[in-house]
């Protein structure tokens, strides 16, 4: 530590918001799978949060149990939470997608309760905090007092490249065009002819891996999975989506970077204890303010 | 009014015949044990299941207690203090159990051990070490409330020592669980003795039970310079805490309490990491206890929780064949007069305030399992 006092303080506040992008990766991926879903049939997916945890336990299968190494883990997860994700909305909310949407909440908060007490089942993976082994090799550099590490590079890379493209999916291609005609239009989407169940499956699907993304970059850098992972890490994305804006995917993406940042600072300057409530307090803030969230009003960027 | 005449009829028949269900069974000792068997502390829960019943089995094979067997009830409080009071209640009323073994963390201890007070029956715990399990807000002894180990304070002074002593660390970081009284309690103690000793603590962090993400708090004390971060909490949350602090390229040392003392503590990140434990499995003087054991559950060596549980089985039917009575109030005499008494892990006597008068002992974690390093005795 040869720098002067000045350079040094510098250089923890940027180490803090390296931290804070870190965190803010991990809600964006799962907040946009709130905010996908939500854009096109109004309807918050709770058991969102759950299908991360289911994510981050195939990891932990893959990485403990089957040997596989960082790719092949990311397929598991990838696959395993997309047919998690389309098979719930096959057997669980299409059967109610004309019923009261009030009927489809309840639907979804009983998914994730299934979900978490299923994983917590002794026979499956018990309710004890499993530790997953490293599997990606921690290099660390130093940039100007700044540490970085191989596994931070990797996380805030993968996510920013993965939200760059669906970005581009949603304006470029056909079934982008689609998800946001179904969007702006339910009704009218079928007579173009193109089918709801199979864009709406797809936002799924989308919502689901990128979610899955997210639990393996989540046990990278906090290596222990538990059935009721997917509670807070779920309520935190889901809050980040609320105050971007819901239906809106950079509102999402803003919302989860904010509200990361703002844990971080808070437990820097020395008050963790006060963390969860500056976040929450901060959706009440915005909530009050302005009840569309921060991005809320770019209505033509809904998905 | 016929209705109410109906069901205050039943309800007096429920309770004669519970009435008489009690009665009839004082054939046999009966005691409870509260453990969390499910949660995600249940891996002690488990050892604490196995302690006792290995202790009961041991005494039913020594003819019992007051020449009756004894019978053990067990409730899962799945280490939550709510329910940890209510399997206090429902131990005393509805199995009439005439002592208890329990609770597993001081937070839920606590209040267990005042239920326990109320409803006059002695209560031991195993492993909660927080002053507070058996005494009340002045210092004074709660009469029914014992514990089979050494409390934090003697804990927290002994690691600080350690700390600064043995491993020679002036600067370090202290992290605990703000809603957990142990790692609250153990915490603040070693902080003290620390300070007093002429280290200093650069960071001191509380958080939440739900917290999973310490990056802040851990570049914090990187940033600062410490050479330790002790952690006294759950194996579980010392595995999440230092796997990020590795991640992050923490490269000091990490230090912990008897939460450490499991076989869930991952071996990999906290090799070579010291922790203070109750009992020590090569500690010569629990040898016939760890082959007992082995002998019982297909050689496996019994945990620090197990082997404590075991330990307080023995000092509450001991007491209760030395009272000669099953009274509440006089076992609990009696079990303030335990002198020398040889239990699983020691030889203990419980002194005022109902704690066990035992040494603590540090251990290293290593990839084969815990070492056993050395014991400081009070």
């Amino acid at each position: 530590m040869g720098a002067s006092p000045a350079s040094w303080k510098e250089a923890v506040v940027i180490q803090q918001i390296v931290n804070a992008l870190m965190l803010g990766s991990v809600y964006a991926l799962i907040a946009l799978g709130y905010t996908i879903v939500y854009g096109i049939i109004r309807f918050i997916n709770f058991a969102h949060g759950d299908i991360f945890m289911v994510s981050a336990y195939i990891v932990f299968a893959a990485v403990s149990y089957w040997k596989l190494g960082f790719f092949g883990a990311l397929v598991a997860a990838v696959v395993g939470a997309v047919i998690l994700g389309v098979t719930i909305e096959k057997v669980a909310y299409r059967p109610l997608r004309k019923a009261p949407k009030i009927s489809l909440l309840i639907t979804a908060i009983g998914v994730s309760l299934f979900l978490e007490n299923f994983v917590a089942l002794p026979l499956v993976m018990g309710s004890m905090p499993k530790v997953v082994p490293s599997f990606i090799p921690i290099i660390s550099y130093t940039v100007g007092g700044v540490r970085f590490t191989s596994a931070q590079v990797i996380i805030f890379g993968l996510a920013v490249v993965l939200m760059a493209l669906l970005g581009w999916f949603i304006r470029n291609t056909k079934l982008g065009r689609a998800m946001r005609a179904v969007s702006t239009d339910y009704m009218a989407v079928p007579l173009m002819g193109l089918s709801v169940d199979s864009i709406i499956s797809s936002a799924f699907a989308i919502g689901s891996g990128l979610a899955a993304v997210g639990g393996l970059l989540y046990v990278i850098v906090y290596p222990m999975v538990d059935p009721f992972m997917g509670i807070m890490i779920g309520t935190k994305a889901f809050i980040s989506a609320v105050v971007g804006g819901i239906g809106n995917i950079y509102g999402a993406v803003a919302g989860a970077y904010l509200i990361a940042l703002l844990e971080v600072l808070v437990v820097a300057a020395g008050y963790s204890t006060w963390r969860d409530a500056v976040a929450f307090g901060l959706l009440i803030v915005v909530l009050l303010l302005k009840p569309s969230g921060l991005f809320g009003k770019f209505q033509k960027e809904k998905v | 009014m016929k209705r109410l005449a109906l069901v205050s009829l039943v309800l007096l028949v429920a309770i004669l015949v519970a009435g008489c269900q009690g009665a009839s069974s004082a054939k046999t000792i009966r005691i409870g044990l509260i453990a969390p068997l499910t949660g995600s502390e249940s891996l002690f829960g488990q050892g604490y299941k196995r302690g006792v019943e290995l202790a009961v089995k041991d005494i039913n094979a020594k003819g019992g207690v007051l020449g009756k067997t004894v019978e053990l009830f067990v409730e899962d409080d799945q280490n939550d203090p709510n329910q940890s009071v209510n399997a206090v209640q429902k131990l005393v009323n509805q199995n009439k159990v005439v002592g208890i073994v329990g609770a597993f963390s001081s937070k839920c201890s606590i209040p267990a051990h005042e239920q326990a007070c109320a409803l006059g029956v002695p209560i031991i715990s195993p492993t909660s070490t927080n002053p507070k399990v058996t005494v009340d807000e002045k210092g004074n002894h709660k009469w029914c409330a014992f514990r089979a180990t050494f409390i934090d304070p003697f804990q927290g002074q002994v690691a600080a020592k350690f700390a600064y002593n043995d491993l020679g660390i002036r600067k370090a970081a202290v992290f605990w669980d703000n809603g957990n009284d142990y790692s609250k309690g153990l915490a603040e103690y070693f902080i003290n003795n620390f300070e007093a000793l002429g280290g200093l603590i650069l960071v001191k962090e509380a958080y939440s039970a739900g917290d999973q993400d310490f990056s802040a708090q851990i570049t914090r004390a990187m940033q600062s310079g410490v050479e330790l971060i002790y952690l006294p909490d759950y194996f579980a949350k010392v595995n999440l805490i230092a796997g990020q602090a590795r991640t992050l390229g923490y490269k000091g040392k990490f230090m912990g309490g008897d939460g450490w003392d499991n076989p869930g503590i991952d071996k990999t990140i906290l090799n070579g990491s010291y922790y203070t434990a109750h009992y020590a499995p090569e500690d010569p003087e629990a040898a016939e206890l760890v082959a007992k054991w082995k002998a019982e559950y297909n050689g496996e060596v019994p945990t620090g929780d197990g082997a404590l549980a075991y330990d307080a089985a023995i000092i509450l039917l001991n007491a209760i064949e030395r009272a000669g009575t099953t009274d509440g109030k006089k076992v609990a005499e009696a079990m303030l007069q335990t002198k020398d008494l040889r239990v699983g892990t020691a030889v203990v006597s419980i002194n005022e305030q109902g704690n066990a008068v035992k040494p603590v002992y540090f251990l290293q974690v290593t990839l084969e399992g815990p070492k056993y390093v050395t014991k400081v005795s009070p």
